[in-house]
């Protein structure tokens, strides 16, 4: 299900919880094609801050893929909570909530995939 | 008269280990040999403690507080257990510290940005429980105690606090480039259906491993930095209350009383001169309605209020310093067999990580009772899980 956007896309990163959240998000041209490119990448670094906001560069517009990493690792607690927002709209129906208290290395690295069409 | 006295301790619950000890007119042995073990907090945990030992020694514990002094609180763990060697005046101590907030549980559940900007919330994920047991000797009647706690302390500046230090240092920028940095292969076209979160930890752990390595070294460069202060400017406060009883289980069980202790550390840190080359400590403890001992043995019960304060000024750096201690301790030396200085100066020398060497001369309370005395203690202290990687 695309998200639809305006160029430039805004990223904003919810976190919450006791563990440390380092995000990024990678933006492809034509995923699945050999022409595939990726055109932008984007980190959030802001460990501390409860909500992040992050541009992409100016793409114009077009549909874009966007694949989003999240590195957890337990901090002052394992527990995490994190929503994306593109343009203000919501990646995920629900925050998404977890621990990583229980995984062996006490970190954990998770994936989301979604396009986005720019207008 | 001159008299030495060797020491191996180690770290109880600070709170606990006073009432432990037993009451005003009694105190612990100074013979200890203890074994602390326990997670510690934060990502990487052991990295992320301060070094407990070097505030073991304290003017009050030299006071005969207890086999631990009301120190000011540095070093937190999740759990922690300790064990105490038999002494003449204590044996079969037992004690576990629990910091909820930091365990597993999560609870109360603490968030990192919350710690980072609110006092209430590093109190609340630094306040930790507390438990201890042990058994005593008196007028040659054993005794059972045991012991509470609750106890909570925090840096006066967040940007001291080590889960602080090591989030504001952009180290998140590092594991960034490590998970950037590989050749980019290109995604599959998004499948249909809402986005999932999808936990790509088992095919990617090299991935990770890599960026966790990054971060580490960029947390281990900030505290490294961070560490080269030794004189933190941090307070903390305990309560604590227990019970005793014959350990025949012949009498009632009677309360030890209310222990609260607080203690400040100040690293000057309005002063630049000193503000990386001194600390001044300050502990109070008060303890109210403690049975004094004999009256357990002999009746009728008797209680009793204590107020002990103590003061130490250190100065030196993060592997040696100098100090000098007072305190007004007037207990009544006829029951407590821990060496009693009112007023002492010596060294603290950190041997390698975790391992510290305390030496101390000064006037002390004659066992006896009678007058005082020149005293000398030579105390080595471990925290084993300070230097133990897990």
């Amino acid at each position: 299900m695309p998200v639809q956007a305006t160029n430039p896309i805004h990223f904003r990163l919810h976190r919450a919880g006791g563990a440390i959240i380092v995000a990024n998000a990678s933006l492809w041209i034509g995923a699945g094609t050999p022409a595939a490119r990726r055109v932008d990448a984007i980190a959030f670094n802001e460990v501390l801050q409860p909500s992040e906001s992050q541009s992409a560069k100016d793409l114009g517009g077009g549909t874009f893929t966007c694949v989003m990493q999240f590195m957890l690792r337990k901090d002052l607690n394992g527990r995490y909570e994190l929503n994306v927002d593109v343009d203000g709209t919501p990646v995920f129906n629900q925050t998404q909530v977890g621990d990583v208290s229980n995984e062996p290395l006490k970190a954990a690295l998770l994936e989301t995939q979604f396009d986005i069409i720019v207008t | 008269m001159c008299r030495t006295t060797f020491r191996l301790s180690v770290v109880l619950p600070s709170a606990l280990a006073g009432l432990l000890a037993g009451t005003a007119a009694q105190a612990q042995s100074g013979l200890l040999s203890t074994i602390t073990e326990g997670a510690d907090i934060g990502n990487s945990v052991e990295k992320l403690l301060v070094d407990y030992a070097k505030a073991s020694v304290s003017a009050a514990s030299l006071a005969s507080v207890g086999g631990s002094a009301p120190t000011v609180v540095e070093n937190l763990r999740d759990v922690s257990v300790a064990l105490k060697g038999d002494t003449p005046l204590s044996r079969k101590v037992f004690a576990l510290s629990v910091t909820p907030s930091r365990t597993d549980l999560a609870f109360p559940r603490v968030s990192l940005s919350d710690y980072a900007t609110k006092m209430s919330s590093r109190l609340i994920a630094s306040t930790t429980l507390g438990y201890a047991q042990g058994e005593s000797t008196h007028e040659k009647v054993d005794f059972r105690r045991r012991a509470w706690s609750i106890e909570t302390s925090a840096f006066f500046d967040p940007g001291d606090d080590p889960v602080v230090v090591v989030a504001n240092r952009d180290c998140a920028k590092s594991a960034n480039d490590v998970l950037l940095a590989p050749p980019p292969t290109a995604p599959l076209p998004t499948a249909d259906g809402p986005p999932v979160l999808v936990n790509v930890t088992d095919t990617k752990t090299a991935l990770l491993k890599a960026a966790l390595k990054a971060y580490d070294n960029c947390a281990d460069r900030a505290l490294a930095e961070a560490n080269k202060r030794w004189n933190k400017s941090r307070w903390s406060v305990s309560i604590a209350t227990g019970w005793i009883q014959r350990a025949d289980g012949t009498g009632p069980s009677e309360r030890l009383g209310t222990t609260v202790a607080g203690g400040v550390v100040y690293g000057f840190d309005h002063m630049p001169a000193l503000r990386e080359k001194a600390a001044w400590t300050l502990l109070l403890r008060r303890s109210s309605g403690e049975p004094v001992l004999k009256s357990l043995v002999v009746g009728p019960l008797q209680t009793q209020g204590n107020t002990l304060w103590s003061t130490r000024l250190s100065g030196g750096s993060s592997t040696f310093r100098g100090v000098i201690e007072f305190s007004n301790k007037r207990q009544r030396a006829e029951t407590t067999s821990e060496l009693t200085f009112t007023r002492a100066f010596g060294i603290d020398l950190r041997v390698v990580d975790g391992l510290w060497l305390n030496l101390r001369s000064g006037k002390q309370r004659r066992i006896n009772g009678g007058g005082e005395e020149i005293g000398s203690l030579v105390t080595l202290s471990y925290s084993p899980s300070a230097t133990l990687k897990r």
